[in-house]
């Protein structure tokens, strides 16, 4: 989502730019008199500003405009700091003797009704244990796992840092027949969609002569 | 929509779970496509101190308080005509940059990330082209006779210059295109370079 808008947003930048600024260097050379005026006039002239200043709306375009720009322009760049991490998922008791209130879940201090029955699991701790379980598969170094939330539920992020003479093929199986099903498990997550990135340390030296 | 590539869609049950070897075919993976988060941060700065400039202007001079610097501007303004050689550069380059933001907004991005070939199960797989000259160089040092190799990955192709000593060329070329190829192979890359092998003999000291 916030790709799109990004790039739609800056397509239309570069085309108001191209278009605006196209049309001032050709009114600064002087070409199209008749489409854009003509060169040798300020950028405003004294007509102009007499004009605006006498009509009492000028003053609501001047705040308005600006005004609006200015707060659409700060939402859009404070749209690109989010990070948008998991906080929590939800653990629903499935057991047999769930809607009993305190469960064996460890909850039910006091609590009742859906709470008793529902633990909530740190999006922190469930990359954390992610990540400890990957540091076992054979051929990874190093690994950093986050929870992501997206629109359709929570999305793992991962980036392994492999061996050089890891097998691709027999990394990332294992990480999908047992890493990713041990944490959908877990938490009981129907899914959990995974985006992950391979990248190697330097990798032997050069061999020397002598 | 999201322009990033998604993940397959989980099997809805009635499907049976693909077989351990089973993996996505290379055909339908696209690459990935960055947030442009960036340029988008830089151009939205932009546009909101010009706005947040003008409604500063706009408001001291409502109330009678502008400070000199906006005033010498709009005296400027009314001063300076267009015909000028800086006008005519500023043009220029808005329409340059905006030609940029414009190839930033339409291309994918990422240049660094190859996509491999999904492992099912929700997965999306990418791996960075220094990761995978990494693992080829790995594989070209293990043959005897390898002093150094160095690696350049393109999308499509990936060039070797392998030093050597103490080999017959044409056997350690065999041998080290097939290591390589086999190596490529089982990066499963979505689209297996093409690897490119020169070699180069190093004599003594």
């Amino acid at each position: 989502m916030r790709t799109v808008c990004n790039r739609i947003l800056l397509f239309l930048a570069g085309l108001v730019l191209i278009g605006g600024g196209l049309a001032v260097a050709a009114r600064g050379r002087g070409w199209y008199p008749d489409l854009l005026r003509t060169a040798d006039k300020p950028f405003i002239t004294a007509s102009q500003a007499e004009r605006l200043t006498d009509h009492g709306w000028w003053w609501w375009v001047a705040f308005g405009v600006p005004g609006l720009i200015l707060v659409l322009a700060l939402w859009w760049l404070l749209a690109q700091v989010g990070r948008r991490p998991v906080r929590s998922v939800r653990v629903h008791d499935t057991s047999d003797h769930a809607g009993d209130g305190p469960s064996g879940l460890g909850t039910g201090f006091g609590m009742v009704g859906d709470e008793a029955d529902t633990l909530t699991v740190s999006g922190n701790a469930l990359a954390d244990a992610i990540e400890d379980d990957l540091a076992y598969v054979s051929g990874v170094e190093h690994v950093t796992a986050h929870l992501v939330r997206r629109r359709h539920g929570p999305t793992l992020r991962v980036l392994v840092r492999a061996e050089p003479g890891a097998e691709p093929r027999e990394l990332l199986g294992a990480v999908r027949d047992r890493v990713l099903p041990n944490a959908r498990e877990a938490v009981g997550l129907e899914a959990l969609p995974t985006v992950l990135t391979l990248r190697t340390s330097r990798g032997l030296p050069k061999r020397h002569l002598d | 929509m999201s322009l990033e590539a998604s993940p397959e869609a989980p099997a809805d049950g009635s499907t049976v779970p693909a077989a351990a070897d089973d993996w996505g075919d290379g055909a339908k993976v696209r690459r990935a496509w960055s947030t442009r988060g960036l340029p988008a941060a830089l151009v939205a700065l932009l546009v909101a101190g010009i706005a947040g400039t003008a409604l500063y202007i706009g408001v001291t001079a409502r109330i009678d308080r502008a400070p000199r610097w906006s005033r010498d501007l709009l005296e400027r303004a009314q001063t300076h005509v267009w015909r000028d050689g800086w006008t005519i550069a500023a043009g220029a380059i808005a329409a340059a940059v905006g030609l940029w933001l414009i190839v930033l907004a339409l291309t994918p991005g990422r240049r660094s990330l190859l996509r491999l070939r999904s492992p099912g199960g929700a997965m999306t797989v990418y791996m960075t082209r220094r990761t995978a000259a990494s693992f080829l160089r790995h594989t070209a040092l293990a043959s005897s006779g390898v002093l150094d190799a160095r690696v350049r990955m393109g999308r499509r192709k990936a060039v070797l210059r392998v030093d050597y000593h103490f080999r017959d060329p044409d056997d350690l070329h065999d041998e080290l295109i097939e290591r390589l190829e086999e190596r490529a192979n089982a990066l499963t890359l979505a689209r297996v370079p093409r690897v490119d092998l020169r070699l180069q003999p190093v004599s003594g000291r």
